[in-house]
């Protein structure tokens, strides 16, 4: 069973890193990796020099008790802070295409009635799809985990410490999770939906749904912070109302609680870690797609006589 | 190949309705080992939904029916362990070479070192220097031979063709033609070949089966039949005879 869940797997993952649209999308990604930390390294320079111009005025005027430069105070995983909301944006894009792109593929080419004619099962085959999307998005999430651990030391100009690598280690591992959200969204619906258009729609408008429509109704007065990666500073309503569509939406809300999960990994504020419903959501995820797919028969070809 | 009296394909009372049409009607069928047996039948009398079913994509609406003694229902893996299938209009991962596609299908059937092996397929097929083309550049001719390469990658002991000669010019249906008797006779592959084509089956079948709107009007040896319908000039008289009645 291993070895044909493997099979496929690979083939996946081999199909999938020749695909134009996914190389596109991966080096959009990638890049904005490598922006985050561009980013990062601007916002030093630019608050390096602010506060050694002021010291000068301040040092020239005869003021004795110097602040400290702010900088030094920033964690440094905070000048990552823009990767959340790539990942939010792209990475979640990202998924769809890849999960699209893995049963799309079969489709495309015809050869369902080849494949289901060797000996393999309907579950290793979605099994080996569910495994080949993973992998392929851990590729893309170990190098972007590589490249953020480079530019974040090259701006802070020392290495990390063991406990920001374990914690950027974490906020890429939750972000796989994220991203693999979205790969099941997309292959659920493209093994669901008869029409190539309609199965690349369909997750698109999933995706808009979770991450702005429902995160929306979730925050109620702060729709307009949802893509800053730091927390709304504004004090949500809590009239029965609101507190009642809170309770409501939230086990839904997987966007806020990456934002969430995303923000105290990167700033180091243990405070708040919603780790729990991300992996509920995962799993429901994961679990109900295989679910459907084994219902439905997704492998059977047409009626033809 | 001689033929012997194991039947490595047996159907019995086989129906299968989409919705209110009925595509197969109380289908029985024996099909012995070592022959190559063609399945005659016009558009839509159920010939592909026949061997869909055999080839466990489909599962019928009731009755049986087993491949070397395994139940296409209870045992589908099995089945598929022992049957090679070359469908109609055979397509592939066009974005593959014809090795890559290869291996990816012998890996799947559970070969262990797929390079030596198709190296072998594509040698008995006399089709080498190919292997490292994508397929989107292969013609109809070459797409049948690595359709044909994939079906018989694990030697199989029935090899299941749906209208293998469809769309090949005259000199790709006379080598499609020797490639089918020589695994026959070289390999010991029982074959079920779908055609209506019925110059194919005077040259290639040893015995012959006609379908008509889902059931089975007739089943007996090329050489039987020739010998039962001697006044006609043509198969295709006999054919047509056998319809009419």
């Amino acid at each position: 069973m291993f070895s044909t869940i493997k099979i496929i797997a690979t083939g996946e993952f081999r199909s999938l890193l020749r695909q134009k649209t996914f190389s596109l999308l991966l080096t959009v990604f990638l890049f904005m990796s490598v922006f985050s930390a561009y980013i990062g390294l601007s916002t030093k320079t630019t608050i390096n020099n602010v506060y050694n111009e002021t010291v000068k005025q301040m040092v020239a005027a005869g003021v004795k008790n110097i602040p400290t430069n702010p900088f030094l105070n920033a964690k440094p995983l905070a000048i990552l802070n823009n990767m959340v909301v790539y990942i939010l944006v792209i990475g979640a894009l990202l998924g769809i295409v890849v999960g699209y792109s893995a049963f799309i593929r079969e489709r495309k080419a015809g050869v369902f009635k080849i494949l289901f004619s060797k000996p393999i099962s309907k579950y290793e085959f979605i099994l080996g799809k569910m495994a080949g999307t993973l992998l392929t998005m851990a590729l893309v999430v170990a190098v972007s985990f590589v490249i953020s651990l480079v530019s974040t030391s090259v701006v802070s100009s020392h290495i990390l410490s063991l406990s920001d690598t374990v914690r950027l280690l974490l906020f890429y591992a939750f972000s796989l999770g994220y991203i693999f959200v979205f790969s099941m969204i997309g292959l659920f619906f493209a093994a669901y939906s008869r029409s190539e258009s309609l199965a690349l729609l369909a997750p698109v408008v999933v995706w808009i749904l979770i991450s702005f429509a429902i995160p929306q109704l979730n925050s109620a007065v702060g729709p307009t912070a949802l893509l800053n990666p730091t927390s709304s500073q504004a004090k949500l309503p809590q009239s029965q109302f609101f507190t009642t569509v809170r309770a409501i939406v939230h086990p839904f809300s997987i966007s806020e609680d990456f934002k969430s999960v995303g923000r105290s990994l990167l700033q180091g504020d243990i405070s708040s870690y919603p780790v729990l419903s991300l992996l509920m959501y995962l799993t429901a995820t994961t679990g109900g797609c295989f679910y459907i797919m084994k219902k439905y028969d997704v492998c059977a070809p047409e009626s033809d006589t | 190949m001689e033929k012997n009296n194991k039947a490595i394909i047996d159907v019995r009372s086989v129906t299968k309705k989409y919705n209110d049409v009925t595509a197969l009607d109380d289908l029985s069928l024996q099909v012995f080992q070592g022959e190559i047996f063609g399945f005659l039948g016009h558009n839509g009398a159920g010939k592909t939904t026949t061997v869909n079913i055999l080839t466990t994509l489909l599962a019928p609406t009731s009755g049986t029916a087993s491949i070397c003694g395994y139940d296409i229902a209870k045992d589908s893996l099995e089945v598929r362990k022992n049957i090679g299938y070359l469908p109609e209009n055979v397509r592939f991962y066009e974005n593959l070479t014809a090795f890559e596609n290869l291996e990816f299908f012998a890996k799947l059937s559970g070969i262990k070192k797929p390079a030596e092996k198709i190296k072998e397929v594509l040698g008995f097929l006399d089709f080498q220097g190919f292997e490292h083309k994508k397929l989107g550049e292969f013609s109809k001719g070459m797409l049948q031979r690595i359709g044909i390469a994939q079906a018989i990658v694990d030697d199989p002991q029935v090899l299941f063709l749906d209208e293998p000669t469809s769309g090949l010019d005259p000199m790709g249906i006379k080598n499609l033609r020797d490639v089918i008797i020589r695994l026959n006779q070289e390999k010991e592959m029982t074959v079920f070949m779908n055609t209506h084509l019925l110059m194919e089956v005077s040259k290639t079948c040893t015995a012959i089966g006609v379908l008509n709107h889902g059931r089975l009007i007739y089943r007996d040896s090329l050489e039987n039949t020739l010998k039962r319908f001697k006044d006609e000039v043509s198969l295709e008289d006999i054919y047509l005879n056998i319809g009419s009645t």
